[in-house]
């Protein structure tokens, strides 16, 4: 229903500038979910897919981890660049290890504010945007410097070679067993937050510190190990980024209507937390970022608008979960009287 | 229904006691005389006028300022700078504040630096602070909620004396209270409620005895007494504490140099004035905070973690969020019997224990599965004794295990509290019910500014002793 | 030529911490009273982008700003219609916000002036100038590098002694504090916590509208997609550090744009040595280091960013 609004609210917009909705509007699903067009929302969909079930864990735990653009760019930069020593690796391992680095890439540019929240109870919120903007312009410095492809006009690394590239799925696509390995997390994560001790650790924590230091949770490690996690998947999304589409390191990895980290933060939300409703959106939002490229083009219409879809989805889901909220209230007012 | 079609007065210069189990309805009642909460319907009269309250600012134009069991100060902002809150909204100014404040100062037997913030205060003078500022704004009834509760021994005596003297000088005193005790001690008048209906309103020289009131207040004679057994001689120790020193938050120490033991089969009873240090000892012991010196050493064989009734029950006894089910694993869910293969959960089993649990104590639940924030205070604390009861740990650490429940489960709780005890378990009881310590506990140790300062046995302890072991040690009767 | 660099730098210090001293002069008073607005950083990017098209359609600077502050305060009752009224959690709206904000400005900068952004962006010809205090200014030396700024950057140190002045010393601070510090507590006394937070947050509107307004139409003469760069954070960090405390953060913000002043300098100095990119991070360098040092046992107010829902 919420999204209802939002589609309402922006079709409103659209025709402010000058388009026509109806017209914005089929080039946006034709743009999203044709045939022709599915498994391109689908990759688009991989990374976000990725970082939002990393995320899901870490929002579960109320440690709110902003910082998975700076993760998933080092996540990138490290495949990118190790891939340039591994030119002679074989397929699968040299892949492999690439992944591998992308996943201690993300780990390791979570660890720092985990650690200063974990033990210092410091805003993680302000230290990880923090680190996204270190991260992003200190691989903007080893684009242009260290690692620059001097063929190429633009700062990116040089190409890796075909056999350091991920296996694609459907021929005469782009779709690439990236999002085989998303697949698999979705059920995977689901079980652990779910069935799990240590799921049920993370929603413990994420209710109150103190109640799970009452139940005997090592409540510092275990918001270590939720950030760790989720830095672990952007780290991931960015590799698999890297080794599937792009097969280099570029700036522009993370499109900037909607950069994939941030994008993913609304998608966990949207999705409540729940692994399956958060890959159910996160599709979806592939599909609106294509979409609104294919309404750009053929209708006219800026490419921003993703950007302001997204957000007044989130605002008007939070207004949906409280409207339930109060609803619900009211009904167990109505059961305690008993 | 909370408040059933209930008749109160209070006169000028009486000290009237609203006697009642929890739940019969005292605190409604006094939180609509007060303005907190707006009747269904019914009228209030004062000075013969009738008068509406919308908020409880107005109760306080016509003079009636209740003190809740909750303090309504702000303890990182200074004794001035709350009372300077308190008289918001107040239409007439005082002439001269601080003269004013140094005569109530005088009254109450205050004597505190202005400048203090209130967090340094005791619960006492915390308490006092509260009523000073309903006195400067002019109240003429001052309804006191349950203010015993959380002071002990002779501060009770202090407390009480300090509300005859109210009335004495011309206040209204409205004394909300479910011990009995406390009510006669003090009052002109007792008022007993139960399940939202006056019983009865006595003048003191009607009251026969407390069992007349008893019934009153329970609706049948409920003598809830518990027969002890011959004293278990068990001399293996479960618990030792030694020497041990604890810092809280701020880094001031707060036990020093605290040793004792609690032995299998007995109930250790902890009692002492609020901040002697209990807090920061029980927290030691669970694993909460680390202590700066000193030993803890367990004698358990099992590997389930002593059972723990925290004080701070929603904050830290429930995970708020989590259903009713997963909330009666909250501390066990690691062990043998709750986990499948790979880590993951058996919530069959979870969700067997869970009924177990709620069946025992009566929770009041329409299911398992809802979230724990639903349940009432009452409710939630029902589960969390329970569990805790339920649970086999050797030992059982218990934070004012009964605080908030109606004789019933009060008494049910006590019983189990003897019954483990029988079985071997070891019982520490933190709490600040004399009475409670009294009735239950085979030993008794007194607290005082961190240290351990006596040990009684059963047959030594009395009321009058303790008491001054809380308050300091070689010290001549307090004179009356 | 020592001085100069000297001089040069406590001017652009002067210059540059007026924004981050005025967001977060607002966002301490609205911190004060329990609210956590991470908004202020899209707050700020509105601020900025109204101030610059209304500029460049009317070329009136001061009806700019104006409606800058208007934009502002849209925001940030915005937030207090889903944060104070309907008790959402502050920083998921925060947040939501911001890249709500971010998607909007980009969008009506494109819609305004074309979807490619061309070679010579769209700019405004006159930005507002720095003006002298008489008198003051003419003392040598330090009548230049003191007294001649804009005008917002002496409100901005005059606000910071107000607010000291007010949060401590007189009756509407004692209740903001009250109502920080526990707004059940504060309720129960009378004070009513929702208006003043209201209050507090439309204020703030006002101030980071026109913080943002400084960005696009005093410093430079254009608008950029996210102009702000995080600027809201980092003076939300600075909030932290100055332990909520107006003259604290006086000084805060000036130490941490004497830092950022040094860095481009030296960046200008063009050392090849010295990668771009490395001062460019500085500031986000240095915000973690700020956080490091005091976000320790910085205990702000105690009911910051926990909603508030009556209950009697």
């Amino acid at each position: 229903m919420a999204i209802g609004v939002a589609f309402l609210l922006g079709a409103v917009i659209l025709y402010v500038a000058g388009a026509d909705p109806i017209v914005a509007y089929y080039w946006l699903f034709h743009g999203a979910f044709s045939e022709v067009s599915f498994s391109e929302t689908l990759v688009r969909a991989t990374p976000l897919l990725f970082i939002s079930l990393g995320l899901a864990v870490t929002f579960t735990a109320r440690v709110w981890n902003i910082g998975a653009e700076g993760q998933f760019y080092i996540g990138a930069t490290f495949a990118a660049i190790l891939g340039l020593y591994l030119k002679d690796a074989p397929h699968p391992f040299g892949l492999i290890i690439l992944l591998l680095a992308s996943v201690a890439g993300g780990v390791a540019w979570a660890f720092l504010p985990a650690i200063l929240r974990a033990y210092y109870g410091i805003n993680e919120i302000i230290t990880t945007l923090m680190f996204n903007y270190i991260a992003i312009y200190t691989v903007s410095y080893l684009l242009h410097n260290p690692f620059r492809e001097p063929a190429s006009m633009f700062p990116e690394t040089t190409t890796l070679p075909e056999q350091l590239w991920m296996p694609i799925v459907i021929p005469g696509t782009r779709l690439h067993a990236g999002i085989l390995l998303a697949f698999i997390s979705i059920p995977f994560l689901y079980f652990v937050l779910r069935k799990t001790a240590f799921g049920m650790k993370i929603e413990i924590l994420g209710s109150s510190r103190r109640t799970a230091e009452y139940a005997g949770i090592d409540a510092a490690r275990l918001i270590i190990q939720s950030m760790l996690i989720s830095g672990m998947f952007a780290g991931l999304a960015g590799g698999i980024e890297v080794l599937g589409i792009q097969h280099k390191m570029r700036l522009e990895i993370s499109p900037s209507i909607s950069p994939y980290g941030y994008t993913a933060i609304a998608v966990t939300l949207l999705g409540y937390l729940n692994p399956i409703l958060v890959a159910a959106t996160s599709i979806f939002l592939g599909g609106v970022i294509n979409g609104s490229m294919t309404m750009h083009r053929m209708a006219n219409v800026p490419v921003g608008m993703a950007g302001i879809f997204q957000a007044l989805i989130i605002i008007f889901i939070m207004v949906g979960y409280y409207l339930e909220d109060k609803f619900a209230n009211k009904l167990l007012e109505r059961l305690n009287l008993w | 229904m909370a408040v059933d079609s209930a008749d109160f007065t209070v006169k000028v210069g009486e000290v009237h006691a609203l006697l009642g189990e929890n739940g019969a309805g005292k605190t409604t009642l006094m939180k609509i005389m007060s303005g907190c909460l707006r009747p269904s319907s019914g009228t209030i009269y004062v000075d013969g006028k009738r008068v509406e309250f919308k908020t409880p600012a107005d109760a306080m134009q016509h003079g009636i300022g209740m003190l809740h069991q909750q303090f309504t100060l702000i303890p990182t902002m200074t004794v001035l700078e709350n009372i300077k809150l308190g008289l918001i909204g107040q239409r007439s100014k005082i002439g001269n504040l601080s003269e004013e404040i140094d005569r109530l100062f005088r009254i109450l037997r205050l004597n505190v630096d202005l400048e203090s913030t209130v967090d340094t205060l005791s619960v006492g003078e915390k308490q006092k602070v509260e009523i000073l500022r309903i006195m400067l704004r002019k109240a003429r009834i001052l309804i006191f909620d349950e203010p015993t509760s959380a002071i002990c021994g002779p501060d009770i005596d202090n407390f009480l004396q300090i509300l005859r003297e109210l009335s004495s000088n011309g206040y209204g005193v409205v004394f909300i209270t479910h011990k009995i005790r406390e009510a006669t001690k003090v009052s002109d008048r007792i008022t007993v409620m139960r399940k939202g209906k006056v019983v009865s309103t006595l003048k003191k020289e009607e009251i026969i005895d407390e069992r007349m009131l008893l019934e009153m207040m329970l609706g049948e004679c409920f003598q809830p007494e518990l027969v002890k057994e011959k004293p278990r001689k068990n001399k293996l120790p479960l618990l030792t504490v030694m020497n041990l020193m604890v810092k809280n938050d701020q880094g001031v120490i707060k036990v020093n140099n605290a040793s004792f033991e609690v032995y299998r089969g007995e109930i250790l009873g902890l009692i002492g004035v609020e901040g002697s240090g209990q807090k920061e000892l029980v927290e030691a012991i669970t694993g909460l905070r680390k202590p700066v010196s000193g030993s803890i050493t367990f004698y358990c064989n099992s590997s389930v973690k002593p059972g723990y009734i925290p004080e701070e029950r929603f904050e830290m006894g429930v995970a708020q969020s989590l259903s009713v089910m997963k909330n009666a694993v909250l501390r066990d869910f690691e062990c043998k019997e709750f986990m499948g293969r790979y880590g993951r959960l058996n919530f069959v089993r979870i969700e067997e224990f869970a009924r177990r649990i709620v069946q025992l104590m009566g929770v009041k639940t329409p299911n398992l599965r809802i979230p724990v924030k639903y349940l009432s205070g009452g409710n939630i604390q029902k589960l969390i004794v329970g569990r805790e009861l339920v649970r086999k740990s050797e030992l059982l650490i218990a934070e004012q295990p009964t605080a908030g429940l109606d004789a019933r489960s009060s008494y049910f709780v006590r019983k189990m509290l003897v019954d483990l005890a029988l079985n071997g378990i070891g019982i520490l009881l933190v709490s600040s019910d004399i009475d409670e310590v009294l009735e239950v506990s085979d030993r008794i140790a007194v607290i005082r500014d961190g240290k351990i300062v006596k040990i009684f046995n059963k047959d030594e302890a009395e009321p009058k002793k303790i008491g001054m072991y809380m308050l300091a040690a070689e010290v001549s009767q307090p004179s009356q | 030529m020592v001085t100069e660099l000297i001089s040069g730098a406590i001017y652009s210090s002067i210059t540059l911490l007026t924004p981050l001293l005025l967001v977060g002069l607002a966002e301490l008073l609205v911190e004060r009273s329990g609210i956590l607005n991470l908004n202020v950083e899209g707050s700020m990017l509105i601020g900025a982008f109204t101030a610059f098209m209304v500029a460049y359609y009317t070329q009136d600077l001061g009806i700019a700003t104006l409606s800058a502050a208007l934009a502002g305060v849209i925001m940030c009752m915005l937030f207090s219609i889903l944060t104070v009224s309907l008790s959402l959690d502050q920083m998921v709206t925060g947040l939501a916000m911001n890249i709500l904000t971010i998607g909007i400005t980009s969008y009506l900068y494109r819609a305004s002036f074309g979807w490619y952004v061309s070679p010579i962006p769209p700019h405004i010809k006159e930005t507002i100038k720095p003006i002298g205090i008489p008198v003051l200014s003419e003392i040598p030396f330090i009548g230049d590098i003191l007294f001649k700024h804009m005008p917002h950057t002496y409100v901005a140190v005059i606000l910071a002694f107000m607010a000291w002045w007010v949060l401590f010393k007189t009756d509407w601070g004692l209740r903001i504090r009250a109502i920080g510090e526990d707004p059940q507590v504060a309720d129960y006394l009378g004070i009513n916590v929702n208006s003043t937070r209201y209050i507090l947050l439309f204020i703030e509107g006002v101030v980071v509208g026109i913080a943002g307004s400084l960005l696009s139409i005093a410093y430079y003469n254009m608008f950029l997609d996210n102009m702000t760069q995080g600027r809201g954070y980092i003076a939300i960090a600075l909030v932290i550090l100055a332990r909520w405390n107006p003259l604290l953060l006086l000084a805060g913000s000036f130490l941490f744009s004497l830092i950022d002043a040094i860095q481009l300098r030296i960046m200008a100095l063009g050392l090849t040595a010295f990668p771009s990119q490395l001062s460019l991070m500085l500031p986000y360098l240095v915000t973690i280091i700020i956080l490091l040092v005091a976000g320790r046992k910085a205990k702000g107010p105690a009911a910051l960013a926990k909603p508030f829902k009556k209950t009697r």
